[in-house]
């Protein structure tokens, strides 16, 4: 197991530093990387000083040096647009993406799961249809435009709810709800046709036998192995989850990582976007690391062999 | 052997053909696709006036059913006074190319890399499959808004992003089905007769995994639609003036309280589409698996 | 009184393509410490008819639509599910065909072992322990207490099998159904488990109905033996007077297509054509399109009724009608 712990460590850190080579490759594309760093009243002294910084006239391996060095430091430089540090912008605004994140996935747990095993047990009922109704529908509409329909009815119309900010829980629900909304469907279909699968194989069969509880037969037996398959796909929920975060928080003006991103993007704010691609890449890369842990861990086929 | 119970028919599939080999194809949602296409064909002949031409008078007119609302402008016009319904016929086009070549490139090239990877397995396909899960597991969505901002947004840029996702989905699905198809006896019988690998490759287990891969494309082609449409509602995609979907909705994202119609339209008429080539995708599946499974 | 009486039992399947009747009216009894063979082909209703016994027949497809189960006296069928799930693994219990398959992958042997015994012995803690360790050692499991921390991934199919018997025989049921518990083993494997299955039965008393399509084991293992074909019972005889003396023309069929070592034979005798599809089974004898004694007074609408051939042995074929 400490072996797996390890090589998967190294695995992540290997990751990263070709992510690092890739952004720094992008940068060089796209014509002199200073001039990315200044804004249109920057001076000349101001140009070569960046260009000093940046070590453009030596080689390109000193360079990407330069360029890890600052990453590792948590240095991205000034943002043009607010001439912060980029850094103090993402400590500000991580914690709150962070927070959405976590109420969305809860939601979509609570509601995901229970679902998903449903729909298996009481296949071909209401129950799965309604399950596969919300994957499909969830799957086909754009969550961003859900979340203005919502804004529309629940807070302008209806008034129920504020229509952007954050500020008290009630300014959680619909972009955590939206969030959720976009997470759902995978989980759903792979959990039901795991749970299918589990429903269908002797070792239930074998557990009907000894007389165990049919309550327990679903929850206990079957789902501890379909959730398997589920959480081996989490890397990629995870990638859904960032990718969702950052349009939610867009449409409802969440001052998370998304709209640190959105409004860098706009005013071409090169450090911003910088700075917030690394970081996510951090942790996202850093949660599939655990999240793997968990699984060699959940899995006694795996577990062994490592 | 039981031949399995009758299944009750999901409620989403609407009037179906009852028999035949295209028993059960969504009718509704195949028309809807049809009209996709046809009106990314004909977009500009169709659309009653332009899509980017300014006419400030005219802004804000509500869709035909409030009040204020005429024919002339069914759908509404947005804060410059474009008609919402031109814009969203002459977005479709882009929309399509992008899903078009994003599934020739990301799709047949991941494909192609999938079935390499399966068949030769050893190095090739671990190197092969470390990258498609490095690719499945981040967000590419930050490489795309990199790439907006050092690149900037275009449409090769917006295709490129997403066939980078793309790929690897094809690559592992379509390995996963080669590692079976592979052990069967016809290829051992190939080889036998000296079939070379690519011979073997293209000949011998392409053919059997293009239900999968059809399978797929269909099924993917919604997800292509909707990231490049979050990348444009982001900015980070197809540039203006080009009226795609996203872009639309993203505009009319401040107006929400009050003109609501400017997003919703576009909306709208983007989760119609996706849902029906889901639709398409998960009836070709059920009609594409069984069936080759049987043999 | 017997230990198990099955009167007439049906169990059908509801399909699109109509109704599959897997189990056709079975018939049979069981005494105490007996062990009963149910020999036929794939597809014949053996392993329904375990299930049907135990009552988990898989819903909704399938239900059991008739007949009576009584074991020792009491009617299964018209038990709610919770007595039955008292019943199941306390009273009786079954081993199936699959080890490889057959135990949960997540769990640990000692997990599911202790899992029977906890629901129907109520024991806790150390004696639980105990008790599991006690029951590894009757299935002949060498270091048992490392057994109970392993996975089931890291037992061979032969200790799986043997685990599998342990966990249905922990709590002392008085008959076990064991479906196919060989066939995925290999030969040598097969005759330990065999081998085991017969001590158990000496030392607990245990009475055994045995599903397998190998009529080699048959002539090992059982008392006395059914021939099942489409959902029915042909034929019902003693070991020996089944062997000696087999009267319907389908176990006829079945004995001559053993391979014998003491006899030259030229080419192997089968049966010829194909049992009929479950959903589409005709009225009268099902075996009637391949038998080879097949006469006029073999009604085509009719079920031909059991007839007595000897003693405690009677076949359904209408050869033997009087009058």
């Amino acid at each position: 197991m400490q072996r797996f712990i390890v090589i998967r460590f190294i695995h992540c850190v290997v990751a990263l530093l070709i992510f690092s080579m890739v952004v720094f490759g992008l940068i060089r594309l796209g014509g002199d990387p200073a001039l990315r760093f200044m804004s249109s009243d920057s001076t000349q002294e101001e140009y070569q000083y960046i260009k000093k910084q940046l070590g453009l006239d030596r080689p390109l391996y000193v360079q990407y040096g330069i360029f890890l060095t600052d990453v590792i430091k948590g240095d991205f430089g000034t943002s043009i647009f607010t001439k912060r540090h980029v850094m103090d912008s993402i400590k500000e605004m991580l914690p709150n993406s962070l927070r959405l994140i976590a109420a969305s996935a809860l939601i979509a747990f609570l509601v995901a799961i229970p679902l998903g095993v449903m729909a298996a047990v009481r296949k071909g009922t209401f129950v799965d249809v309604l399950a596969r109704v919300i994957a499909g529908l969830g799957q086909s509409f754009p969550s961003f435009w859900i979340g203005l329909m919502m804004i529309q009815v629940f807070a302008v119309k209806l008034g129920l709810l504020p229509t952007s900010g954050m500020g008290s829980w009630r300014h959680y629900v619909m972009p955590a709800t939206c969030l959720a909304i976009f997470l759902i469907p995978g989980p759903i279909r792979l959990l039901r046709s795991s749970m299918l699968e589990a429903l269908d194989s002797e070792y239930i069969t074998l557990a009907r036998i000894k007389g165990v509880s049919e309550r327990l037969v679903v929850w206990k037996h079957a789902l501890r192995n379909s959730l398997l398959p589920v959480i081996s796909f989490s890397a990629m929920y995870i990638a859904m989850l960032v990718t969702g975060a950052i349009v939610i928080e867009t449409v409802f003006a969440w001052s998370g990582m998304g709209r640190l991103a959105y409004r860098a993007i706009v005013s071409q704010d090169f450090p911003v976007i910088q700075g917030v691609v690394m970081i996510t890449a951090v942790i996202v890369i850093g949660a599939n690391f655990f999240v793997d842990i968990l699984y060699c861990y959940l899995d006694p086929r795996i577990r062994l062999k490592a | 052997m039981i031949p399995p119970i009758k299944n009750l028919s999901p409620l989403r599939s609407w009037i179906q053909f009852k028999t035949g080999p295209l028993r059960g194809f969504p009718i509704i949602p195949g028309f809807i696709i049809f009209l996709f296409v046809f009106t990314a064909f004909f977009g500009e002949i169709l659309a009653p006036y332009s899509a980017t031409e300014l006419n400030l008078p005219d802004k804000f007119i509500p869709p035909f059913f409030q009040a204020n609302g005429s024919m002339s402008h069914p759908l509404g016009t947005d804060m410059l006074g474009r008609d919402i319904l031109s814009r969203i016929i002459v977005g479709a086009a882009p929309s399509l190319i992008v899903a078009l070549t994003v599934v020739i490139l990301g799709g047949v090239g991941g494909s192609a890399l999938g079935i390499i990877s399966g068949y030769y397995g050893g190095k090739v396909d671990v190197v092969l499959m470390r990258a498609a899960d490095a690719t499945l597991s981040f967000p590419i969505i930050l490489v795309a808004m990199l790439l907006a901002v050092t690149l900037g947004p275009s449409i090769r840029n917006v295709i490129l992003a997403i066939s980078i996702i793309i790929w690897a989905r094809y690559a592992r699905v379509v390995r996963g089905e080669v590692l079976s198809v592979r052990e069967r006896d016809f290829v051992a019988l190939a080889k036998v007769a000296g079939a070379s690998g690519p011979r073997i490759m293209f000949r011998h287990i392409f053919p059997n995994v293009m239900h999968t891969i059809l399978v797929m494309i269909t099924l993917q082609v919604g997800f292509i639609i909707v990231l490049e449409a979050t990348l444009s509602f982001l900015g980070a995609g197809i540039p203006p003036p080009t009226p795609v979907w996203g872009s639309l909705i993203a505009e009319g994202k401040m107006y929400i309280a009050g003109e609501w119609w400017i997003s919703f339209f576009p909306g709208l008429s983007l989760a119609l589409v996706v849902l029906s080539f889901n639709m398409l995708g998960d009836w070709l599946r059920e009609v594409l698996d069984p069936k080759l499974r049987q043999v | 009184m017997n230990l198990l009486e099955v009167k007439d039992l049906r169990t059908h399947f509801f399909t699109r393509w109509g109704t599959v009747k897997a189990v056709d009216g079975v018939t049979f009894s069981l005494k105490e410490r007996e062990t009963l063979g149910i020999v036929g082909e794939s597809g014949c209703g053996k392993s329904m008819t375990c299930l049907s016994l135990m009552r988990l027949v898989p819903e909704p497809a399938g239900r059991i639509v008739g007949g009576q189960i009584l074991l020792r006296g009491e009617d299964l069928l018209k038990k709610t599910e919770k007595e039955m799930r008292r019943i199941r693994g306390a009273k009786l219990s079954m081993i199936l065909q699959d080890p490889m398959t057959s135990l949960n992958p997540v769990f640990t042997i000692g997990d599911q072992i202790k899992e029977a015994i906890t629901i129907h012995r109520g024991l806790k803690g150390r004696s639980l322990w105990e008790r599991a360790v006690e029951v590894l050692k009757m299935v002949r499991i060498s270091s048992p207490e490392q057994r109970l921390r392993n996975w089931p991934h890291q037992l061979s199919g032969g200790m799986r099998q043997r685990v599998v018997g342990a966990i249905s025989l922990s709590c002392e049921p008085g008959l076990l159904i064991a479906d196919e518990p060989t066939t995925s083993l290999d030969a040598t494997i097969q005759v330990q488990i065999l081998h085991l299955l017969r001590t158990l039965q000496e030392e607990s008393g245990l009475a055994l109905i045995f599903v397998t399509h190998d009529l080699g084991i048959v002539a090992r293992m059982c008392n006395r033996v059914a021939v099942m074909y489409a959902g029915k019972i042909v034929e019902m005889a003693e070991v020996r007077d089944l062997f000696n003396h087999p009267a319907h023309p389908y176990t006829q069929g079945l004995m001559r297509a053993i391979p014998r070592i003491d006899k030259k034979v030229g080419r192997l005798t089968s049966i010829a054509g194909e049992p009929p599809r479950l959903h589409q089974v005709p009225p009268g004898c099902a075996f009637a399109s391949r038998c080879s004694s097949v006469r006029d007074y073999c009604r085509p609408d009719q079920y031909p009724p059991r007839f007595e051939v000897g003693r405690d042995h009677w076949i359904s074929c209408w050869k033997y009608a009087k009058g």
